[in-house]
């Protein structure tokens, strides 16, 4: 199968723009918005199936192709959360998918930037104490 | 006439693998045909930092998401619970979670106890060394001593319960209600050749790590070096019969897409509930014009899945996010029948750890949960690491009206006709996740948390296939015999989820291979007469 064409500019300008309201970068909290060239980039290479709720969303929020970058970011946020909708959580959860991924996003969250294989992950035993009261509990599985 | 065989086997997953392994001993010439491949764990998608994304696409449950060359479609518009299976040398283990409960006495029982399904052609005694057989070989890890359960043999330490595992048993003692290490087949320690569990968090999409048990690393080890020979890539049309009503073999197309001819004494059927109905439904004949096996008109009726609802919870305590596995503990305490309660039978609840970050992000979102705007970065943090709960796997009743059915216009890739599902859920399971919602709330919000949201029925669940070529006495009101021989086809075995009579309120798997041994137990202890 082919690999589905690159969004075109007027495409990319409004997914940054979506991205960037979307996700806003944050100095409070040490992270870039999803409008990042790097996240971007990587958004935009996945954005295949996304594309037809891209430009459905596009064209009820700004004046024709490429045009909501000129929207202020308050207002594109605003007309954003008016509009809901599947096309919205569509591009929403595009965004989320990698931008969650993006090395810089996981250090700030205090995750380490790397695949859980083959290093894996510590993991607290627990209280076993915490199981006394139901051992000292007689069986009452119902015999037949 | 083509190449025979003994026995063919077809579906190389849970039952499949462990009928094998036991039939090997036989010296017999088995071959197993199996329409995927071998799973590849280099290839998991826990071994690639697009590991949450993978488990979404290529290692979804789903069938018709996942699209793999060893997939077939199916019809699943009209139930509200979607199909999850892996179709590939492990079958579903290769995906399943690993929670290795088993059936309690009471649930072979269940028209007399509680005068609703049927009561099973055998008992729990009569499993329990088969049960015991399989731990053996799957590796079990756990806790011995719960008192929901008879006794259990030796186990490998139980799974950690981590700080979230922690916080819903304190919820649970909070409560004065049941809990306990589950039953899992996720190893602790190392265990005949596989190494512990290193908290990947990744069970459901395949283990890189080779710690959970799945038979693709269990069972089929032994049965190729005892000679069973595995086809992958090799997917059956039809079993064919001769005009005395017995299986000569079966049709498939090999792995070049090539179709052959294998002849055998002996068929086995191991494709889960969905895919052994199909195949009984797509070997019509001019002697089973209504498909093989099916003079009782059962073959696809009586599909049971486990209604599932997932129960979360936000804390406002650091938890432990998408590490280690989710099976650390179960609870119980609602499984036998309290008619009080608003329903009959009843439900396990089976904690569920927490997610990973983009996971946490989706979930949040439709959930909603998680803004736009410059309230995002905050809401976020109020669910990364913060959230757990658990799901409530509910017993799902024997319905005529819920069945697999061949589809009139969708096929596989073959041209082989696909599986349609029927299924509505009764008025009883809604009762019973109602009330399950309420309970697990009830226990999240004793164990601290500040937000309780749930979704139920969990539309992802179709995990455990069930019901759909019964196992009983009686030829009229079953499709398989007391040890799972067809009635109609005397060569003819089920060993899948297909022949379970009732569902209980626990996961299947480790039922379903206890069922595969003891089938194969009793094919070989009747080989001078097996088809008298």
């Amino acid at each position: 199968m082919d690999a589905p064409p690159p969004l075109d500019p007027a495409e990319l300008a409004d997914l940054e723009a979506l991205a960037g309201a979307m996700i806003p970068a944050s100095e409070a909290h040490g992270v870039p918005g999803a409008d990042d060239p790097e996240i971007l980039a990587v958004i935009a290479a996945h954005a295949a199936g996304a594309r037809e709720a891209l430009a459905r969303l596009a064209a009820g929020l700004g004046d024709g192709p490429g045009t909501l970058g000129a929207l202020d970011r308050a207002e594109l946020e605003a007309r954003l959360v008016r509009s809901g909708g599947p096309e919205a959580g569509a591009v929403y959860a595009l965004v989320l998918m990698h931008y969650y991924r993006d090395d810089r996003v996981m250090a700030a969250l205090g995750l380490e930037p790397r695949p859980p294989f083959p290093a894996g992950h510590p993991l607290e035993d627990g209280d076993a104490a915490l199981l006394d009261p139901v051992r000292a509990r007689a069986p009452f599985w119902r015999p037949a | 006439m083509g190449e025979s065989v003994d026995v063919v086997i077809i579906g190389a997953g849970a039952s499949g693998a462990a009928a094998a392994w036991s039939l090997s001993d036989t010296r017999m010439h088995i071959v197993c045909l199996e329409q995927g491949d071998w799973p590849d764990p280099s290839r998991y998608p826990s071994t690639g930092r697009d590991w949450e994304l993978r488990a979404m696409s290529e290692f979804s449950f789903n069938p018709n998401v996942r699209r793999n060359p060893g997939d077939y479609p199916i019809n699943e518009d009209n139930s509200p619970i979607k199909i999850a299976n892996f179709n590939g040398v492990g079958g579903g283990t290769v995906l399943y979670a690993g929670h290795f409960p088993r059936f309690h006495p009471s649930d072979f029982r269940v028209r007399s106890l509680d005068g609703v399904g049927e009561d099973w052609p055998i008992d729990y005694a009569t499993l329990e060394p088969f049960y015991d057989q399989n731990d053996r070989i799957m590796g079990v890890s756990g806790l011995r001593g719960d008192p929901a359960n008879p006794p259990r043999p030796e186990r490998m330490r139980p799974i950690p319960l981590g700080r979230a595992g922690e916080a819903v048993a304190r919820g649970f003692n909070a409560m004065g209600w049941h809990w306990w290490p589950s039953d899992s087949t996720v190893a602790t320690e190392s265990h005949e050749g596989r190494a512990p569990c290193i908290n990947l968090g990744h069970c459901l999409h395949g283990c890189a790590q080779g710690a959970k048990a799945s038979t693709d690393i269990t069972y089929w080890p032994l049965a190729r070096r005892a000679g069973v020979e595995v086809r992958t890539r090799c997917r059956v049309r039809e079993i064919t019969t001769n005009d005395e009503g017995m299986a000569t073999g079966v049709v498939y197309f090999d792995a070049e897409g090539v179709e052959r001819f294998l002849g055998a004494e002996v068929v086995i059927l191991a494709c889960n509930g969905i895919g052994t109905p199909r195949l009984l439904l797509n070997s019509r004949s001019k002697r089973f014009p209504e498909g093989l096996a099916n003079s009782s008109g059962l073959v696809g009726r009586n599909l049971m899945f486990h209604p599932y609802a997932y129960i979360g919870g936000v804390f406002e305590t650091p938890l432990d996010g998408g590490r280690g596995p989710s099976n650390a503990l179960w609870s119980q305490e609602f499984y036998e029948t309290d008619l009080s309660r608003g329903h009959v039978r009843g439900f396990t609840y089976e904690f569920s750890r927490g997610q990973g970050p983009v996971m946490t992000a989706l979930s949040g979102m439709n959930r909603g949960q998680l803004p736009i705007g410059a309230g995002h970065h905050e809401a976020y943090r109020r669910l990364h690491q913060r959230t757990t709960g658990m799901v409530a796997i509910c017993e799902d009743l024997p319905e005529l009206h819920n069945r697999v059915t061949l589809d009139p216009d969708l096929k596989d890739a073959h041209g082989i006709p696909a599986p349609r599902i029927d299924y509505t859920l009764s008025d009883n399971s809604r009762r019973m996740l109602d009330f399950a919602v309420a309970r697990a709330a009830e226990v999240l919000k004793a164990a601290g948390a500040v937000e309780v949201y749930s979704e139920s029925p969990l539309a992802i669940g179709g995990w455990h296939l069930m019901g759909t070529a019964r196992m009983g006495r009686d030829p009229a009101t079953s499709v398989v015999n007391e040890w799972g021989r067809s009635h109609d086809v005397k060569n003819l075995f089920i060993i899948d989820g297909s022949v379970f009579v009732t569902s209980a309120g626990v996961n299947p798997t480790s039922t379903i291979q206890a069922l595969a041994l003891y089938v194969a137990d009793a094919i070989k202890s009747r080989l001078a007469n097996l088809f008298d």
